[in-house]
């Protein structure tokens, strides 16, 4: 990158030097090209083998030329009921997670922060088993799109957030420290009520509720969708534009007061976008761990720390890891499916394990 | 001007401070000294806006500070506190660019970008604009920190005040870097801006301030020139230190020296203390011009000889 | 990747030439099951229609060809991709089989999906076994099936020895090491003891709980049963029956440990010869002790 018209100091090679970010507008293109990629690869590959050729005449015959084969119907099927809905769950639910992370981390002043920590998960999990078990529902998944258990997963969400900021409120000021407290005893407090209750419950209860846990985007429709994704993008839209604000909070604070943000409107606000994007993503899909740790911490080491590139680039490594991971899901053991959340962390743990390989160390943060 | 007017301030019970009224003029650098403990960061918070007042009033470019919206209010002052952590992994840049936050286009801009190494020049950290602010030492982070805070009211317009409210910004720095602060600091005062700084050291607020003012207790014993603040009797009942006031030959400053033994406390200087208590400020000459003109006052060349002996005569890189 | 990508595009051109040619016409004449269920799978082999299983889920391991079938995955998490892949023309599936929206898909997507209450007494077992046979339109043989089953259950019944019931107690574990799971009333395992001629200790549960040491010493076991398996997986029945106070019960101490196949449970056609095998084993007297 050395040449004439670059500014003298950019030639300057020192030890402890930051490696120069890429171009935004180069990661933005990768991104954008990648993220589709992988939606054009995870409708085209599945268990159910739909060629290229196929899916032109299925979409030929949508438009009213050329004829049907005679499995055309099936496969018409596959691909717009069960596919792509799923696609596009996956990608919705991943790009939410994504960006819920990466304000939650800026708000905790630390890339290590997680929906789990203000209690997201804990709280869905233990509505859903509440009214699994008192509803003697044998199945949490949804049927309409989202049934009572999953809307009151949505819900306890919801609940146990809104719980965890009133204790950690400090006469109308939101203490960060005394939040991450909060957290963990309201996630212990979620998984013993969960485990005792778990306890009560039939076999098949417990079973079905251990699956959900662990998250999947089996059985998406339209239906489900189309109930998810306004939430979805309300929660990115409240998000969003905090990006200066979040900007000027990585100097603290009271820092961030005198460079005029209102931060405790700012906690506020990212604390209800979070939580509304986890709990829909949740009661969607059920509980997905990984994409909101790793997709900011990813586009962080692309492109620096400033949130506008952090957030709106979380959006799309977001929907990219769930993607791909979904893809796995449902391919790598077709014809039975592997559960999505396993798979998130295989993708990510690696991911994240290369990019802390020694000669960068020095480079990182933690 | 950014004035408190008769301000009380207390938290969890504890006075702060007590019925204090000060002034920070643009186009003047005003030092606040004061021993441990006497709320010299509560009143520059209060100053700030961080901290509310109890009683009496806080008022900047004439409108009370709590009318201002929180934005506008930050493109006319910065603030640089006494410990600055900094989140994830930050180029000094980045750091120096948060300072444009408060205006419209931030970061994006190619001449904020410049507008930010040209500070950082300014503050001798030129060459440095790539290198993470975590590795960066002590001393090169305060530097930092005040290049972010000039970029912060920096670029306003002709008659607009601005004024920079510093603590302790030499705490980390070296001598040569402690001389070189206050004279870049001094410099920008003449532009126009109210400078406000905490320091601890006597003898830098003596060289380089235009207005001392010493805090005690939460109040403000006493506030004028430094020739008046800084006086051995003063010095002696606020911090209980004996000093020895020493001339240099190239500058009419007259700087405290600290030299072993109790402070003398003659039956004048008790009244004169007794009498200061009563009255807390001290009126100024009526020829200074608070506005953002040049001010008529003593200009040293350079400090006391005596102090600048292990200081080599650098300034710091200017942006070429 | 290369290789199933291969595979795939292989199998996608094998598919597209039996679509495009006229002669495969496979629709309403060729048979293709999913069985979701080792009593489900059992029962459709019984009936004889085993050839025309495509695929089974994770606890169908009985006769040993449906093991090279494709497998579905657990019956809990089946996926509708996966399944439509297999084109089946009829999905058999216990009332266990989820999650819910996954057969609703299929079934909008125009597979017929049949969904039968899990059997947990002989009585279901018959049941299951004729309605199996309607749905098959093998009617006569399910009559055959159902009266083998009678048969062997009551043979079975006759040669238990009579005035022993032993005390049995049949624990899961878990891999996480938490305490065992027992088998309290109401599950299939606590029924298979009852027929076999035992008594449930564990009785006073209801379905699978946790059981504490004081509750196994009170309980008093004189043989224990766990699922196959778990032998192996503990390394050596001494390991499992050493174990904290199951050493002090009299199962313990004298060594008796049974490994229980998953037909055992299941009750499908083969319970009367489940009853058996478990009758053998929980009276015969110090059986895989020191292994």
């Amino acid at each position: 990158m050395n040449g004439a018209g670059v500014p003298a100091w950019r030639l300057v090679g020192r030890a402890g030097a930051a490696r120069e970010p890429m171009s935004d507008a180069g990661v933005r293109t990768l991104l954008l090209v990648c993220c589709a990629g992988v939606a054009l690869l995870s409708l085209a590959a599945g268990a159910v083998a739909i060629t290229p050729a196929d899916i032109a005449r299925i979409v030929a015959g949508s438009a009213g030329i050329g004829e049907a084969g005679s499995g055309d119907a099936a496969l018409r099927a596959v691909l717009l009921h069960i596919r792509m809905p799923r696609v596009v769950l996956a990608a919705t639910v991943g790009a939410t997670l994504g960006i819920c992370g990466a304000g939650l981390q800026g708000m905790f002043r630390n890339p290590l922060a997680d929906p789990a920590l203000i209690g997201v998960s804990a709280g869905a999990a233990v509505a859903v088993v509440i009214v699994t078990v008192a509803g003697n529902w044998i199945d949490p998944g949804g049927r309409l799109g989202l049934t009572l258990p999953s809307i009151a997963g949505f819900v306890g969400a919801l609940a146990t957030v809104s719980l965890v900021h009133r204790i950690s409120l400090r006469s109308d000021r939101t203490v960060i420290t005394t939040m991450l407290l909060a957290g963990i005893g309201v996630n212990a407090l979620a998984g013993a009520i969960t485990a005792l209750l778990v306890h009560f419950a039939t076999d098949a209860q417990v079973r079905s509720i251990l699956f959900w846990t662990m998250g999947s985007l089996s059985g998406a429709s339209w239906k489900l969708v189309a109930v998810a994704i306004p939430v979805l993008a309300v929660s990115a839209l409240m998000l969003m534009p905090l990006h200066r604000a979040l900007d000027a909070m990585m100097l603290g604070e009271s820092e961030a007061g005198y460079l005029g943000i209102d931060v405790e409107a700012t906690k506020r606000r990212i604390l209800r976008g979070a939580s509304l994007g986890v709990a829909m993503a949740v009661a969607a899909t059920g509980v997905i761990g990984f994409v909101a740790l790793v997709a900011p911490r990813l586009m962080r080491l692309l492109c620096g720390p400033g949130h506008r590139q952090t957030m709106a680039g979380s959006l799309c490594i977001g929907a990219i890891l769930l993607m791909a991971s979904d893809l796995g899901a449902r391919t790598l053991a077709a014809p039975a499916e592997l559960p999505v959340g396993a798979l998130t962390a295989l993708a990510g743990a690696p991911l994240l394990l290369w990019l802390l390989r020694p000669q960068r160390e020095a480079e990182l943060e933690p | 001007m950014l004035a408190a007017h008769r301000v009380h301030a207390d938290a969890g019970g504890r006075v702060l401070l007590r019925d204090v009224c000060v002034q920070i003029v643009p186009g003047r650098l005003t030092c606040l000294v004061g021993p441990n403990g006497a709320g010299k960061s509560s009143l520059l918070r209060v100053l700030a806006g961080d901290l509310p007042a109890g009683a009496g009033t806080v008022e900047m470019n004439g409108t009370s500070l709590s009318a201002w919206p929180l934005r506008l209010r930050a493109r006319s002052r910065a603030v640089l506190s006494q410990s600055v952590e900094v989140a994830f992994g930050m180029r000094a840049l980045d750091v120096v660019l948060l300072g444009r936050i408060p205006h419209q286009a931030y970061a994006g801009d190619s001449s904020e970008q410049v507008l930010a190494l040209r500070e950082l020049a300014r503050v001798g950290m030129s060459g440095m604009a790539q290198r993470r602010y975590s590795t960066l030492s002590g001393g090169e982070k305060q530097r930092v920190q005040l290049a972010r805070c000039l970029v912060q009211i920096g670029r306003r317009a002709r008659n607009e005040a601005a004024y920079l409210l510093l603590d302790e910004p030499t705490a980390a720095l070296d001598l040569r870097q402690q001389h070189a602060t206050l004279r870049l600091l001094r410099r920008r005062a003449r532009t126009g801006i109210g400078v406000l700084v905490i320091v601890h050291d006597l003898a830098l607020a003596a060289a380089f301030a235009d207005h001392v003012a010493v805090l005690d207790r939460g109040r403000i014993v006493v506030a004028g020139a430094p020739h008046e603040a800084l006086r051995p009797d003063v010095i002696g009942e606020v911090f209980g230190v004996r000093v020895r006031m020493l001339r240099s030959r190239t500058s009419p400053r007259m700087l405290p020296v600290a030299v072993p033994g109790a402070p003398r406390r003659t039956e004048a200087a008790r009244t004169h203390s007794a009498a200061l208590q009563v009255e807390p400020t001290v009126s100024l000459p009526a020829t200074r011009q608070p506005s953002g003109t040049a001010v008529a006052a003593p200009e040293p060349a350079e400090p006391a000889r005596l102090v600048s002996e292990v200081a080599p005569r650098l300034e710091p890189d200017v942006s070429r | 990747m290369s290789v199933r990508r291969r595979a795939m595009l292989l199998t996608a051109a094998v598919l597209l030439a039996s679509v495009a040619s006229p002669a495969a016409a496979q629709g309403a004449d060729e048979l293709r099951i999913v069985t979701v269920g080792a009593a489900v799978t059992e029962t459709v082999h019984a009936l004889g229609a085993g050839d025309s299983i495509v695929g089974v889920d994770t606890t169908s391991q009985w006769p040993e060809t449906v093991r090279q079938l494709p497998s579905v995955g657990y019956m809990r998490a089946l996926g509708v991709e996966g399944l439509l892949s297999l084109r089946p023309s009829l999905v058999l599936c216990t009332a266990e089989a989820g999650p819910r929206a996954v057969l609703d898909q299929l079934g909008s997507a125009g597979t017929r999906v049949e969904v039968l209450p899990a059997p947990a007494s002989i009585a279901d077992a018959e049941a299951l076994v004729r309605r199996v046979g309607e749905l098959l339109d093998r009617q006569d043989r399910s009559h055959d099936v159902v009266a083998t089953l009678r048969r062997q259950v009551e043979e079975a019944r006759a040669r238990l020895p009579q005035g022993s019931a032993p005390r049995v107690l049949f624990l899961v574990h878990a891999p996480t090491g938490a305490a065992p799971l027992a088998a309290g009333r109401g599950t299939p395992a606590s029924a298979m003891i009852e027929l076999a001629g035992g008594i449930n200790v564990a009785a006073s549960l209801e379905g699978y709980k946790p059981i504490g040491p004081e509750a196994m010493l009170a309980a008093s076991p004189q043989v224990v049963v766990v699922p196959a398996g778990t032998v192996a997986r503990a390394g050596g029945a001494k390991a499992i029956l050493q174990q904290g106070a199951l050493a002090e019960t009299p199962a313990g101490r004298d060594g008796r440990l049974v490994e229980a196949d998953p037909y055992v449970v299941a009750f499908g056609p083969r319970t009367g010869q489940a009853i058996a095998d478990l009758g053998r084993r929980i009276h015969a007297p110090a059986l895989h002790a020191s292994r």
